[in-house]
């Protein structure tokens, strides 16, 4: 009797109802917010800075209504890629989401999965203890035996640190991220031939690369962007499909879409461009402009493969959207473009992400008809000039948030003189021009397997910024191929 | 605070008695954990074997998390393992808990302390209800990953997923017309090769134009750093001096503010609740209707309306009429929008539309009644508006099967609407075998305006059950038209006594000369003598109502018609003129009447005389 009524209590305390579900994760985000800018503070200020202590107190009043409201300690925990407070998972927004991936990237540099505020936390031990948190010492052995040590001598008594347990993960991660890219490849180039035969698709199948994909790009987003700067690899359509799925469900995540739809959306980008199978070849791989015939054949393909999609003996097991999709992906947001309903008035949530990122890899691919071929950030510059018109601006406008200034695969002329691959975004929203680069040449312009630097890193010395970006460059002009550094890191 | 780790050994004493302890307690909960999975297998949730078997598992995995903060289980083909020990077998294939979760590549399992007894049980309902799906459904790792579990977590690499991919191509690469897999790919592994020494020989050398774009070069002096672009302000720091090498104007677009704003935020919200809320099954009739509309090749069109075709069959099936119905709607208005030089696409179209509204609709129907379970009957009967008056025979046998007041009355309510302007197809609903419907047939089909439905009342006389043709009598007998008296008059024939008194009784007054003719003929054939007084009395007081000369004629005389020997019979017939003539109440009548109270036979003279009492009270004699 006792320990239901424990149990009953332990659960009746958490969150139950909608209301008190979205209150608490608003309180927790807001404490989330709170903890990471100031640990961010704590890198440069003291703790008798003004800065410091307006967000110290912030911090502390969070930390504090969550203890009062709660018998537990305030316990902020990784689990799995995702952040829970007090057990209950934090959903990011797309405003948050750099917040959430600092956190998680800053804990696990410290090897930790928790952090735990326990009752009786004061301030005093709060102002102690983000300092010695926020601290990054590039020294021998585990950092999070200094940080425990640290806080032992410091007498910080409310707040415990729980280690990083060894979960079993790939030993090359880029390499598995790079094989179920290939994988992809595989099974989109099975699954068209299956349909050409007239076969099914093994939905199953397809479902747990879905699956697969949204793991990687959770695990290792950055390398996954990285491999979508491969183009033309076997038949166009088959890799740029591939990219455009990566991009989606990227997208889709970031916007806020949950793990069911974005399983669906993958799907859908995956096949947005199976009505392709129906285009005869030399129209798709026509070097010239097409004449009206041959742009009316190719103006079939979203239907033609919403159509397959359609009559596939499978399709309920594919998702409704996929033949959304399929048929709506060259559809602008004013609903010109192609083809013309005779009837809907509407197109689908993600036939509107689908058209955004299926724009961007087909202008940044080089193609038989498209010599001269825009880099990332020139396609995006492009793609937010005919926004109203074309695209959703909102989902647009995140689109370009999730690329970012100088987009992963960006080859860029630092004022060093020395070139680079951006390897990944700098997840500070003030630092976008800030990347981390793969040095690809010497000052001198020769060709090396150089580091990789942090372009928000500043010389010890001087406070100043070490490297930054002058230019970007367009690889093709140099003969670069970006995928090949990416793919080097496998 | 002492950090917790999935064991706390102190030295090696320790740790061996803590692994011993952490095997033990991990073979007591995969034990109990197979227990419950299997318990729930074959009982309800909430049956007590079920509760007591996944109670005990939580209070184990309780006990546990109070030691450790984590249990780690390897999954191997047919056993669980724990720290490298096997704390679980089960070789059966088909009920192994180990090689159910194997078999979809799961090797490790991780239950994390936060683990509470909601979060187990909707683990264990889903193995349940994995293990239960057919063929390719039945994927654990799918449904655990769906679930997103927060304190379960699997390890089950992609290793698994690709030998899946990698089996499903060709056998071999020689199938007609398909490009070949690049060699990297045609392994059975997938190995990405990259010449690494291409990427670090040579040179890049910067063109002209863009190393005119360069701020900075080594050696050169500084330059005043143009403003960094909105949005992209740096941190707050001291300034860059006037040497800081400066960055380059990003791209146009990314100078806007990549946050949305608020505004932007409630649009991205409603267009996701927006797609969450869509009506898939609609969205799928109208994406098909916008391929066929599109489609010029016909086969293919065909191919896509057979699939909405079986899509409807499959709704129906399972009840969901408002689909269907949302499909009929569809493809009319697909029709709708089709041009005269569409007509070919027209004809399949209307081909398609008489499959829709064909026999295997109603077939379809048919076999879910007969199924147990609820049936939404206003979508049911909306359905049945739009396939017309064919499933009028099937509403009837519904609603005689239908117990429930108010799903009667909505299948009578339909009934009445789609027979309306053709009364035949109600009355054929009625018959013996449905008495209830048939009532409301005949109540239906009497209150149509003018003498639509009076008609088809004629079929109840071939009815065997004698409270429906009570029921029309009464009704015919309220009416005062020639066919009800037609109809009545067919009663007079029917092989029920009692129910050709009543029709008798209730036949009107006519001045339908032939049916007085008719009558007066028959009640002069020796037959009608044969009747019994009352059905007698009935007939004879009918043709005193008509008040006709030729009545009046009969009555008289068959009320003068003596015979030398006492007939029982005769004396009826006496007796049965005198009630006509009392019906007919007329001055002549009076005038017969008071002669036969002086005529032959004490009974018909007494007779007589009581009914002439009964004319003057009711009121001064007709004349």
């Amino acid at each position: 009797m006792a320990e239901e009524q424990e149990s009953k209590t332990r659960v009746e305390r958490w969150p139950s109802g909608d209301a008190d579900v979205k209150a608490f994760q608003k309180a927790a985000v807001e404490l989330l917010i709170r903890f990471h800018v100031l640990e961010k503070i704590a890198k440069i200020h003291d703790p008798k800075n003004d800065a410091f202590q307006e967000q110290g107190r912030l911090l502390f009043d969070s930390l504090d209504r969550l203890l009062a409201a709660e018998e537990e300690d305030a316990c902020l925990r990784i689990r799995h890629s995702s952040l829970l407070l007090n057990g209950v998972r934090l959903k990011f927004s797309l405003g948050t989401y750099p917040i959430f991936k600092s956190v998680m990237e800053e804990m696990r540099l410290r090897e930790l999965d928790a952090v735990a505020f326990k009752h009786g936390l004061t301030k005093d031990e709060l102002y102690r203890f983000m300092p010695i948190f926020a601290r990054r010492d590039k020294k021998e052995g585990s950092m999070y035996a200094r940080l425990q040590a640290e806080l032992d001598a410091a007498d910080i008594s409310h707040v415990a640190l729980e280690k990083a347990s060894e979960t079993k993960t790939p030993s090359n991660l880029n390499r598995n991220t790079a094989r179920i890219f290939f994988l992809s490849i595989v099974h989109l180039k099975e699954s068209f031939k299956r349909n050409q035969e007239g076969q099914g698709i093994k939905v199953h199948t397809t479902r747990r690369l879905m699956q697969s994909i949204y793991n990687h790009i959770v695990d290792n987003e950055s390398f996954v962007f990285g491999m979508t700067n491969l183009k033309n690899y076997d038949e166009y359509t088959l890799n740029h499909s591939v990219n455009v799925c990566l991009l989606a469900t990227a997208l889709g995540r970031r916007l806020g879409l949950n793990r069911g739809e974005l399983v669906d959306l993958g799907i859908a980008a995956f096949f947005h461009d199976l009505g392709k199978l129906e285009t005869p070849l030399e129209i798709l791989n026509k070097p010239d402009k097409l004449d009206a015939d041959e742009r009316e054949i190719m103006e079939q393909h979203p239907f033609k493969g919403a159509e397959k999609l359609v009559l596939l003996k499978e399709s309920r097991g594919l998702p409704l959207r996929a033949i959304h999709v399929a048929m709506e992906h060259h559809i602008k947001e004013d609903l010109t473009g192609y083809p013309r309903y005779y009837d809907k008035a509407d197109v689908n949530l993600f036939s509107k992400i689908v058209k955004i990122v299926d724009f961007f890899d087909a202008i940044t691919t080089k193609r038989v008809y498209r010599p001269n071929v825009f880099t990332r950030s020139e396609a995006l510059s492009l793609m937010m000039e005919q926004a109203a018109a074309e695209f959703n601006p909102v989902i647009l406008k995140a689109f370009v948030n999730l690329m970012g200034v100088f987009p992963i695969g960006s080859l860029v002329a630092l004022t060093t003189g020395e070139i680079g691959i951006v390897s990944d975004l700098n997840p500070e929203p003030k630092l976008v021009l800030r990347p981390t680069v793969k040095l690809i040449t010497d000052t001198a312009g020769n060709k090396i397997d150089g580091d990789t630097v942090d372009l928000a890193e500043r010389d010890p010395a001087t406070g100043r910024y070490a490297r930054t970006i002058s230019k970007a460059l367009n690889p093709a002009e140099y003969g670069v191929e970006v995928a090949d550094y990416f793919l080097a890191q496998t | 605070m002492r950090p917790i780790s999935p064991t706390s050994p102190q030295d090696d004493e320790d740790l061996v008695l803590t692994d011993k302890e952490l095997i033990r307690r991990a073979e007591d909960i995969l034990n109990c954990m197979a227990n419950a999975v299997s318990a729930m297998k074959l009982f309800p949730s909430d049956h007590a074997t079920v509760r007591n078997f996944v109670d005990a598992l939580s209070e184990k995995f309780d006990s546990f998390f109070k030691t450790y903060a984590r249990l780690e289980v390897g999954v191997d083909e047919f056993s669980f393992t724990c720290a490298g020990q096997v704390v679980y077998t089960d070789e059966t294939t088909l009920k192994s808990l180990p090689f159910f979760f194997f078999k979809d590549g799961t090797r490790i399992l991780y239950f994390y302390r936060g683990l509470d007894r909601r979060e187990l049980v909707e683990f264990l309902e889903l193995v349940k209800a994995v293990a239960q799906k057919p063929g390719g459904d039945n994927d654990i790792v799918a449904a655990l990953w769906e679930s997103d579990f927060s304190n379960i977590q699997y390890y089950a690499p992609d290793e698994f997923l690709e030998n899946q991919i990698l089996a499903e191509k060709p056998e071999t690469q020689s199938e007609q017309n398909l490009p070949e897999l690049p060699s990297d790919l045609a392994h059975e592994t997938l190995e990405v090769k990259v010449d690494l020494a291409k990427l670090s020989q040579g040179r890049i050398e910067l063109k002209p134009e863009d190393q005119e774009k360069l701020h900075w070069r080594p050696g050169a002096d500084g330059e005043t750093p143009p403003a960094a672009p909105v949005g992209t302000e740096p941190e707050a720091e001291p300034s860059p001096s006037p040497d800081e090498p400066s960055g380059a104007a990003p791209s146009p677009a990314a100078t806007a503010d990549p946050n949305l704003n608020e505004a932007e935020v409630r649009e991205l919200d409603a267009m996701i609740h927006a797609n969450r809320v869509l009506w898939p099954e609609e969205e799928f009739v109208k994406m098909t209707a916008e391929v066929v509309y599109l489609e010029e090749d016909l086969s293919t069109c065909a191919a896509s309306l057979d699939v909405l075709l079986d899509f409807y069959l499959d709704e129906l099936r399972q009840g969901l009429f408002t689909v269907a119905a949302m499909v009929i709607g569809k493809v009319r208005d697909l029709r709708s929008h089709l041009g005269a030089e569409e007509s070919q696409k027209q004809a399949l179209i209307d081909s398609c539309l008489k499959k829709l509204l064909g026999p295997k609709a109603l077939e379809a129907v048919a076999a879910l009644i007969t199924t147990p379970g609820s049936v939404d009957w206003t979508a049911l009967l909306a359905f049945f508006q739009l396939l017309g008056p064919m499933t009028l025979p099937m509403a009837a046998g519904f609603y005689e099967a239908q117990k429930d007041p108010g799903v009667r009355t909505n299948i009578l309510a339909f009934i009445e609407s789609t027979g309306r302007d053709d009364p035949g197809l109600i009355a054929r609903l009625a018959n013996d075998s449905r008495p209830a419907l048939s009532l409301e047939v005949i109540r239906i089909l009497v209150g149509l305006p003018g003498e639509k439905g009076i008609s088809h009342l004629s079929a109840f006389l071939m009815f065997k059950d004698r409270d429906l043709k009570l029921e029309v009598i009464h009704a015919l007998g309220s009416r005062r038209d020639e066919m009800s008296n037609k109809i009545l008059m067919g009663f007079l024939n029917d092989p029920d006594e009692e129910l050709r008194i009543q029709a008798a009784m209730k036949l009107n007054p006519t001045e339908e000369k032939s049916r007085i003719v008719h009558l007066i003929h028959e009640a002069s054939d020796p037959a009608f003598r044969k009747k019994s007084l009352k059905e007698k009395q009935a007939i004879l007081s009918f043709l005193g109502r008509t008040r006709s000369a030729e009545a009046l004629a009969f009555l008289v005389g068959t009320l003068g018609r003596t015979t030398l020997f006492p007939s029982p019979k005769n004396m009826e017939m006496r007796l049965a003129a005198i009630a006509g003539l009392e019906s007919m109440g007329t001055a002549e009548a009076s005038t017969a009447l008071e002669d036969g109270t002086r005529g032959r036979g004490r009974k018909v003279r007494e007779a007589c005389a009581e009914a002439l009492a009964r004319i003057g009270s009711a009121g001064a004699p007709q004349g």
